[in-house]
């Protein structure tokens, strides 16, 4: 019964909330000013930092994981970021996780088949099979290259829907040739213009720039040596005989990720590496003695150690919090003052026979019509600012765009600010007693 | 008198004061974080890199060569100086803050034992100091035997170094740098010839000193013959810039150029990030102190048609305009003062966790007057219109009912 009464009254609510914006209409600007400005600035604030500390792929992050092994001589030094090209071989071969992949990447000329085409300088990675499934890389023709492609040395490619409008402008080139250097490749997939920021697979290239844009199998570049394709970090600890052949040369140049679904498996292949490297010791590659100097960082903990979230990009963080919460606390202020004052108007009504709950429910609504038309502004605010962001020329200016989680969060909490600024008055209004509060009048 | 008054009438509103004291705070707290990152940033962005910047225009390919292409790279220098402006040409690896940097730890003793911190290494084609406009300030430049090949792992064959004064300093403190020695490898020792002033190193890391660099002299190899620097005179940069890619075009059709500009554009784009992100930082502390401003204006307002009445009773027994208005400005001046005080434990306490766990500086401690003081100012200037229509209220108002 009362409930249906409360239902019936919305309108009216929503009218009387109307009255007492119209009663007092720059104040009620002011507050849907404040909200909005609020929620718009720490929104756009909030998602350049989330760009720039984030993680680059959120829903596989967690069971991303970087393996180290430490085939330097016994000298102190740290454990390499790097493999080489026995180490990652072997843990590659040995097929222990749920997927992984080796990956090396340089500058390569890549040219459109036709003769009298110019060449393009793009960035290229020398990978295996798994690295499109590992990352969830999207495909948007054709797909990548199979295992077998693998270990045949096949000469197929992968392209970026750039690389791919660029070599082929518009006509369908799976199945057709392109030049890498002198030789020919295969086009079998195009992929969705990859960009994860910052670069995680790969951090000595530019943290936040381009992505890759021409993918071949790891084995085929190896074929292929003359291209080149050793790495932006070649980082040899010996002495060595030739740089373009660094299959046993003392060199760490490639990356190794593997993907393990479940803390069980993450154990497993730490255990693998210890005998892994304990193998090796015993072999006489590894010359250290003792514990073996293996580690497993997930991908975020090796961003981390990497520098890659900047010590500023947190205190950026907590700034944008930050502003939020002066957004929200002044949001609230401004409410519970304009609450405050209606104690007179409120005891009228509750004279005249409206419920405590009734009353209340007014109270929400007008609270609730204020924070949704905060949070309106607030949407056109931040789309507004991420535009402005998009304009500048920042490597990740493009990448700016609203977060439909982000924006959700933001819009609920200042719903919730209302609310909050709301029910306290609102409680405090239905439990003066009519007779008192008309007295003052 | 009045701050009695004043404070008398604070507890009345408990709650939102309570609101307002924590809203300053953080807004108190983030202002001197955020100026203190802005200030961090810009002072980096103003980093000395050590060259002649505005005489300095550069052409890079994509760089893809091979060796049999090396002797290319010399024709191209004669055909590169041969243009109307151009006071000298090299190439070289690669400029300070072109983003891209070969960093290597030095052994001090040939046995490998004690090792240096990392240091930037810097090639190029004879004359190459010159064209930087590094000054040599003790010992020489290189001579002209002394340009030879690299092996392949990019170390330079010819025994002679030049470094900076910092890290001369750094590894040889308190002695004379030249003659002193450093290893690559067992079998690649280098002596110090000269060093020169300043000079800093392709990209800034955090773990790295971006002043420790050693330039090593090559002949014109394939591994320089990606980058083309020229000094000109700062008038001619455009012209050049234009004139010199289409000289190299025209001499190497096949050449793929992928940047090219004068320094200064080079620079600027090393900071572009850095530069928007002060941006947007100064555009959030903006942003905050107009919501603070609205949040204390919209407050005094209510508080100031809440009290209409009380407001006309003072008025009515003997209060000028003036005590009404500094009634509400000492009011706003006490709750800003609790914000900032209660604001600087936070900042500080926000600081120091930062320092603990990111290693950022300490914030100096004259940022804790000037926040304040513009805070202050804010609140005064935020009040004022609601207190100037207080003091406006005749006193009449006293005489009618609510």
């Amino acid at each position: 019964m009362l409930d249906q009464g409360a239902h019936g009254m919305f309108g009216y609510y929503i009218d009387l909330a109307l009255r007492s914006f119209r009663r007092n209409k720059a104040l009620t600007a002011l507050m849907v000013l404040a909200i909005g400005l609020g929620i718009g600035a720490s929104m756009t604030t909030l998602t350049v930092m989330r760009l720039l500390s984030g993680d680059p792929l959120p829903e596989r992050s967690g069971r991303l994981f970087y393996p180290q092994v430490d085939p330097k001589p016994a000298e102190p030094h740290e454990l390499p970021g790097q493999m080489t090209y026995i180490d990652a071989m072997n843990l590659w071969r040995a097929q222990r996780a749920d997927r992984q992949a080796i990956m090396v990447g340089s500058n390569v000329k890549v040219k459109a088949a036709e003769t009298g085409a110019k060449p393009m300088g793009l960035h290229t990675l020398a990978t295996t099979a798994d690295f499109f499934p590992m990352f969830g890389v999207p495909f948007i023709h054709g797909g990548p290259w199979t295992a077998a492609d693998d270990a045949g040395k096949a000469r197929v490619a992968v392209l970026s829907r750039s690389a791919y409008e660029r070599l082929f402008r518009g006509r369908d080139g799976i199945g057709q040739p392109i030049r890498l250097g002198r030789w020919a490749f295969r086009v079998v997939g195009v992929i969705e213009d990859w960009r994860p920021a910052p670069h995680f697979y790969d951090l000595d290239r530019e943290a936040y720039g381009q992505g890759d844009d021409v993918f071949i199998p790891f084995l085929t570049s190896r074929d292929l040596a003359e291209l080149g394709i050793t790495g932006y970090s070649l980082d040899c600890y010996g002495n060595t005989t030739d740089d373009i052949h660094l299959e046993n040369q003392p060199c760490l140049w490639l990356k190794f990720w593997v993907e393990l679904d479940s803390p069980a498996k993450v154990h497993a292949y730490r255990r693998f590496l210890d005998n892994y490297s304990h193998e090796q010791q015993a072999q006489g590659r590894f010359t250290y003695a003792g514990v073996p100097h293996v580690a497993l960082p997930g991908m975020m903990q090796w961003l981390d150690q990497n520098g890659v979230v900047p010590a500023d990009a947190r205190l950026k963080a907590w700034i944008a919090f930050g502003f939020l919460l002066v957004c929200l606390m002044n949001t609230t202020g401004l409410l519970l003052a304009k609450f405050l004052q209606r104690g007179a108007e409120i005891s009228v009504r509750r004279a005249l026979g409206a419920s405590r709950r009734q009353v209340f429910f007014q109270c929400l609504v007008e609270a609730a019509m204020v924070g949704v038309a905060g949070g309106v502004l607030g949407l056109v605010l931040a789309g507004a600012g991420l535009w402005g962001i998009r304009q500048t020329p920042a490597d990740y200016a493009d990448l700016a765009h609203l977060d439909a989680t982000m924006f959700a969060t933001t819009f609920v909490l200042s719903i919730a600010a209302s609310f909050v600024a709301g029910l306290l008055p609102a409680w405090r209004a239905c439990h003066i007693a009519p007779a008192i509060q008309l007295k003052t009048l | 008198m009045q701050l009695r008054h004043v404070l008398a009438a604070l507890p009345r509103h408990k709650l939102i004061c309570l609101l307002v004291v924590v809203e300053i705070a953080v807004a108190f707290a983030i202002l001197c974080n955020a100026i203190f990152v802005i200030r961090e940033r810009v002072g980096q962005m103003q980093i000395d890199t050590g060259i002649a910047e505005n005489r300095l225009i550069y052409v890079h390919n994509d760089g893809v060569g091979e060796e049999s292409h090396a002797p290319l790279v010399e024709r191209n220098l004669l055909a590169l100086r041969g243009l109307a402006g151009v006071e000298s040409a090299v190439a070289m690896f690669p400029l300070p803050l072109e983003n891209t940097s070969i960093n290597f730890r030095p052994w001090l003793t040939p046995d490998m034992k004690l090792r240096g911190p990392a240091v930037g290494m810097f090639v190029g084609t004879p004359g190459y100091l010159d064209t930087l406009g590094l000054r040599i300030v003790q010992g020489r430049d290189f001579n002209d035997a002394e340009y030879d090949g690299m092996d392949q792992t990019l170390k330079t064959l010819s025994p002679a170094v030049i470094v900076t004064r910092d890290l001369a300093d750094k590894l040889w403190p308190g002695q004379n740098p030249i003659g002193k020695k450093f290893w690559r490898s067992p079998s690649r020792g280098y002596t110090v010839v000269g060093v020169v002033e300043r000079l800093v190193r392709g990209y800034l890391r955090k773990d790295f000193v971006p002043e420790y660099s050693a330039m090593f002299p090559v002949k014109p190899v394939s591994f320089v013959s990606a980058l083309y620097v020229m000094r000109v005179a700062p008038s001619d940069r455009d012209r050049l810039v234009r004139e010199s890619s289409e000289l190299l075009l025209k001499l190497n059709p096949d050449m793929l150029i992928d940047a090219k500009g004068s320094y200064a554009d080079m620079r600027a784009d090393y900071f572009r990030q850095d530069t928007s992100l002060v941006w947007l930082l100064a555009l959030v502390c903006l942003a905050m102190l107009l919501v603070t401003a609205l949040g204390i204006a919209g407050l005094a307002n209510f508080w100031v048609q809440q009290r209409r009445r009380s407001i006309g009773i003072r008025r009515a027994i003997g209060a000028t305009r003036g005590d009404i208005l500094h009634y509400f400005q000492t009011e706003n001046f006490l709750i800003v003062s609790f914000g900032i005080a209660l604001g600087m434990a936070l900042a500080f306490a926000l600081n120091l966790l930062l320092m603990q766990h990111y290693e950022l500086p300490r914030l100096p401690l004259y940022y804790l007057p000037v926040g304040a003081l513009a805070l202050w100012v804010l609140g005064q200037l935020a009040v004022l219109g609601p207190a100037l229509r207080a003091a406006a209220v005749p006193p009449v108002v006293a005489t009618r009912s609510a």
